[in-house]
């Protein structure tokens, strides 16, 4: 029979067992409820020991590297261990986006310039000028590189390489084909010229050029020989639909020649960025439009000789239109528990011999000048050359004078996008540029 | 028809450089390397990652099982007004698309502090959520003679021991159902597990992991990645195998039922 | 013998346990996990995102409110309108093909063979697995530039075949592929409604004269007809939803030019990947509307075409 004592009772259970069985496991198992709590984030400096988050873009070389580095730091500061994650550019910045409104950005993670004043906005990301001349280390940064992580009066991104652009090639594949090599100085028109003749002497499945038309670095060169930054200051496109047209023509009428890789093949690499991938590293193209750093990531997956050269020019009398790039920051989240020990092991990362030696030119040039030092005599032949070529460069470049908006990601993805398709869409490269310009617009202005 | 899957088997014991050469079935010199290092591929080891999706798919399963036959009991054998109003509900929520509530719901648990924990993929099943196991279980209780019930009433027990005593144990076959096909379903989620447990290494389960391979390596290991594909097939092969009549049985019911 | 603790002159209605109040409170309680559910994690969400798809609201930031601009910006987003091309490309496809199939094997293993447990288990086993990111990633290899298809293909001396994945004409074909081999769960549905129909109509008929299309026409539809009913919402609400295959296939990217851009993709793009969580919202509350549309325009077309066996007429 149903008595109001027994109803209380199972009534209860009833209620009570399910969120107790909710809750009570799932408490075991949240993270962090067996490691020690972080403290809460405040001007203060943090915890004194824990685990750091780290994560970072790139290929299995730098994965291998940041690791020796993180475990360098651990041995020597025994009181921090690491947890780290990287992936490829564009499956990183969907995670760190989402990351970011979760409240659970990596205590250390690698930040671009097209992305880090978004993150300043939004205030996701720490001021680490408190640390400037205690865990950084910064007093002999090179302050051109430095100030690229300077915004709105803060510190918010240490630069851990400096890059310019440059066109990769494969010399071993121009010289068995019988070509004469590039001289470097060659205008957009010359280098269309050169890529049609290298292809008719190429094998089968082999190409001149990679599928430029989606990358956004060249395609930023491009229009600043234009004498104008990609962007205007207050966030908004300052391309024009004739340029997207111009840059769009230009490898449509390439790819007709039979100069550039398959669409496919171009398409394959959108979806899957990593530089085992790369179509100048497999042998399918002779040619590809990256940065400095890339020859080191690229060099050891191929036999063949990879030289560098700069990105081709606009006709004469225009300026340059690569700059100097910090090619990657490590940044710090806003909401960390360990202010302290991250801003040590980014100090770390950037100044200590051991760790700059396993780093190489993997990242970049370091801006520490003791760091170059350290480097000068233990440079492997790779890394020689992009040393001594990026020295070279910086007197070809100009300054880029506005930061990237926020959807300087989205418009990324989309030009790769549009670009692709032209050829695998049948798209006309008018309604390509249409598209392409109406997404811009919408991304920056949201 | 499940020749991929062997294929799969095979491609797992080739050697990195026959899975592209090779496209036959049977590797041509047979290794145990692709598993020994796709295991440690990610840094952390794949057992963390195992560890992580045994837990979370055995308590959605236990989750499931409590709140369903609680819900489906009522709706089976008890009076109450607004019942057809509210069992035409989770009808109709069997029918939600997952899209509807998942940004909410996202927006929700961040709110309240739970993502990167297992809470929000937890909480769900102890609420009952999955009302397809409410409808399939209502369909087996209704297949139980009343006649028990009313021998107990008789006998004076209230509604909570006629559900303890009587229908628990008469309903084993049905929750087993339950809780094997919310543990397969639940280790096959990857969108939730992605969105909520998709964060940080350590709390990855076996579906997230393996798309951060994929993602961090390209083509470049096949072999490794399919191995851990494999190794993350067995549990569902497994509880297949040792469950194929029940959920044969189980599936066919709710549909001649329905 | 039983002895009658209750009145005879009770009304039909009359609870079993206790009093009226007491059995629909005890009622409720079993429902409090349920109704929890309900309320905090689908209605509550549900009303919260109708709310949220009239903001802009990016998690970080608080919401701002902009009406209907969503919905507005929805119709004049080219890529939005693809997706939903290309999702009903795929529903068109997938649900109709994984039915023949399912209905047409249900009806072969019907016939009484030799072994029917180890083929109804072979053809299950794959809508077990399929769902999963493991498969995914296999058929990724399969249908990849050098995957096992091309291998193959090109051993039997075809030169350049295409390169499906990353090909806008073939890659949603593979997903097509893959959601259709995954016939099973509906075929073992179908099977067990086969089972249920008496042999006695179908001898009935032979003695007719019936031969074997008309006997299947007028016998075994019909009577599936319920099952075919109950398979097809549930399917079409399924390849609704699908995520995971086309996510892993393409890279998270929606496939080359977006030809695997399916709705979900799409979604989690743009909710999850740029946090335009208000213009999510909006994209789920408008499959939402659609889906329900469909399903009712299913259940009431079926008044037509389903044949219920105890109903008469």
């Amino acid at each position: 029979m149903l008595t109001r004592r027994g109803f209380v009772r199972t009534g209860l259970a009833l209620f009570v067992a399910p969120t107790v069985l909710a809750l009570g496991p799932a408490c075991a198992v949240l993270p962090g409820a067996q490691s020690p709590s972080a403290p809460p984030a405040g001007p203060d400096n943090g915890a004194q020991s824990g685990t750091l988050q780290v994560a970072w873009w790139g290929g299995n070389d730098r994965a291998e590297r940041t690791q020796k580095v993180m475990d360098q730091f651990s041995a020597r500061f025994t009181q921090w261990k690491f947890n780290s994650s990287f992936t490829n550019f564009f499956a990183y910045w969907d995670k760190i986006n989402t990351q970011a409104a979760g409240g659970g950005l990596p205590d250390v993670f690698q930040m671009d310039m097209r992305y880090i004043g978004q993150f300043v906005s939004k205030k996701l990301v720490l001021d680490m000028s408190r640390f400037t001349d205690t865990a950084l280390n910064l007093k002999d940064f090179d302050e051109g590189l430095l100030s690229q992580g300077k915004l709105e009066g803060g510190l918010y991104g240490i630069p851990l390489g400096g890059i310019v652009q440059a066109t990769v090639y494969d010399k071993t594949a121009i010289q068995e084909a019988g070509m004469t090599l590039p001289t470097g100085t060659e205008t957009w028109a010359d280098y269309a010229a050169y890529c049609q003749k290298l292809s008719k002497a190429l094998p089968r499945g082999v190409y001149a050029s990679d599928d430029e038309s989606i990358n956004i670095d060249p395609f930023e060169v491009f229009i600043r020989q234009r004498s104008k930054e990609l962007y205007t200051a207050d966030g908004k496109a300052n391309f024009t639909r004739q340029d997207l047209v111009d840059w769009l023509q230009y490898w449509a009428d390439l790819r007709q020649a039979g100069a550039t890789v398959p669409p496919d093949v171009a398409a394959a690499f959108f979806q899957n960025d990593t530089p085992e991938t790369t179509p100048l590293v497999q042998g399918k193209a002779v040619f590809k439009m990256r940065w400095t750093n890339f020859l080191g990531q690229y060099q050891p997956l191929t036999k063949h000789e990879l030289v560098m050269m700069p990105n081709p020019a606009g006709p004469s009398g225009t300026r340059p239109g690569a700059y100097l790039k910090a090619g990657s920051l490590f940044s710090i989240s806003a909401k960390t528990g360990f202010a302290q020990g991250a801003a040590s092991f980014v100090g770390f990362f950037n100044t200590d011999p051991e760790a700059v030696k396993v780093l190489g030119l993997e990242r970049g040039v370091p801006g520490s000048a003791r760091a170059r030092e350290t480097l000068k005599p233990v440079l492997n032949p790779n890394d020689a050359v992009q040393l001594e070529y990026f020295n070279q460069q910086t007197k070809n470049t100009t300054a880029k004078t506005v930061l990237d908006p926020p959807g300087a990601g989205e418009f990324q993805k989309a030009l790769a996008r549009n670009a692709l398709s032209i050829p695998l869409s049948g798209v006309s490269v008018g309604e390509a540029a249409d598209k392409l310009l109406a997404e811009a617009t919408k991304a920056l202005s949201a | 028809m499940i020749y991929p899957l062997v294929w799969m088997l095979g491609a797992s014991l080739k050697p990195a450089a026959e899975v592209v050469a090779n496209p036959g079935l049977l590797p041509a010199e047979p290794t145990l390397d692709n598993y020994r290092l796709g295991w440690t591929a990610l840094r952390v080891p794949f057992s963390g990652f195992f560890i992580n999706s045994v837990v979370l798919c055995g308590l959605a399963a236990l989750g499931n099982v409590s709140s369903c036959s609680l819900a489906a009991f009522a709706f089976a054998r008890l009076r109450f007004p607004l019942k057809r109003v509210l069992f035409g509900l989770m009808l109709l929520t069997i029918m939600l698309p997952f899209q509807a509530t998942i940004v909410p719901q996202y927006i929700l648990f961040l709110k309240l502090g739970w993502v990167g924990s297992m809470l929000p993929i937890l909480a769900p099943k102890f609420l009952a959520v999955d009302t397809f196991f409410v409808f399939l279980l209502v369909q087996f209780i209704r297949g139980i003679p009343t006649a028990l019930d009313d021998a107990a009433a008789i006998d004076g027990c209230g509604p909570f021991r006629t559900f303890r005593s009587i229908i628990l144990p008469l309903l084993t076959p049905a929750l087993a159902t339950t809780a094997v096909f919310t543990f397969i379903w639940t280790w096959n989620d990857f969108f939730a597990q992605l969105l909520y447990l998709g964060n940080s290494l350590d709390t990855y389960t076996v579906p997230v992991a393996l798309r951060a391979f994929v993602d961090s390596s390209g083509f470049a290991s096949w072999g490794q990645m399919l191995a851990m594909c494999a190794v993350s097939l067995v549990p569902i092969f497994a509880l297949f195998l040792a469950f194929q009549r029940l959920l044969l049985e189980g599936i066919s019911t709710v549909g001649l039922r329905g | 013998m039983r002895t009658l603790s209750r009145p005879l002159h009770r009304p039909a209605y009359w609870p079993k346990y206790g009093r009226a109040g007491q059995e629909a409170l005890a009622a409720y309680l079993f429902l409090t996990p349920w109704l929890i559910g309900l309320v905090g994690l689908t209605l509550g969400p549900m009303l919260a995102s109708l709310w949220v798809s009239f903001t802009r609201y990016d998690l970080i930031s608080a919401p701002r409110w902009i009406g209907a601009q969503n919905y507005v910006d929805l119709l004049a987003d080219d890529r939005y309108l693809h997706s939903v091309r290309v999702t009903l490309s795929y529903v068109l496809l997938e649900v109709p093909l994984r039915l023949s199939f399912a209905l047409g094997l249900a009806l072969l293993l019907n016939r009484g063979l030799r072994g029917l447990d180890l083929y109804r288990a072979v053809y299950y086993l794959p809508s077990l697995l399929g769902g999963s990111v493991a498969i995914a990633i296999l058929w990724r290899q399969f249908f990849g530039p050098d995957g096992m298809v091309n291998s193959v293909l090109m051993n039997l001396g075809w030169q350049n075949p295409p390169t499906w994945l990353h090909d806008p004409r073939f890659a949603l074909y593979t997903l097509v592929l893959l959601g259709v081999w995954q016939f099973g769960s509906p075929m073992i549905i179908f099977l067990a409604g086969l089972r249920q129909i008496p042999r006695e109509l179908y001898d009935a008929a032979e003695v007719d004269g019936a031969r074997a299309p008309a006997q299947f026409l007028n016998i075994t539809l019909p009577l599936l007809s319920p099952l075919i009913l109950f398979n097809l919402v549930l399917q079409l609400i399924g390849a609704l939803q699908a995520f995971t295959p086309a996510f892993i296939v393409s890279g998270g990217t929606g496939g080359p030019v977006d030809s695997t851009l399916l709705y979900t993709l799409y979604l989690y793009e743009q909710a999850f990947g740029f946090l335009h969580m208000g213009y999510g919202t909006a994209m789920a509350w408008v499959l939402l509307v659609v889906v329900a549309g469909v399903t009712a325009g299913i259940f009431a077309s079926s008044r037509y075409w389903v044949f219920y066996m105890d109903r008469s007429g």
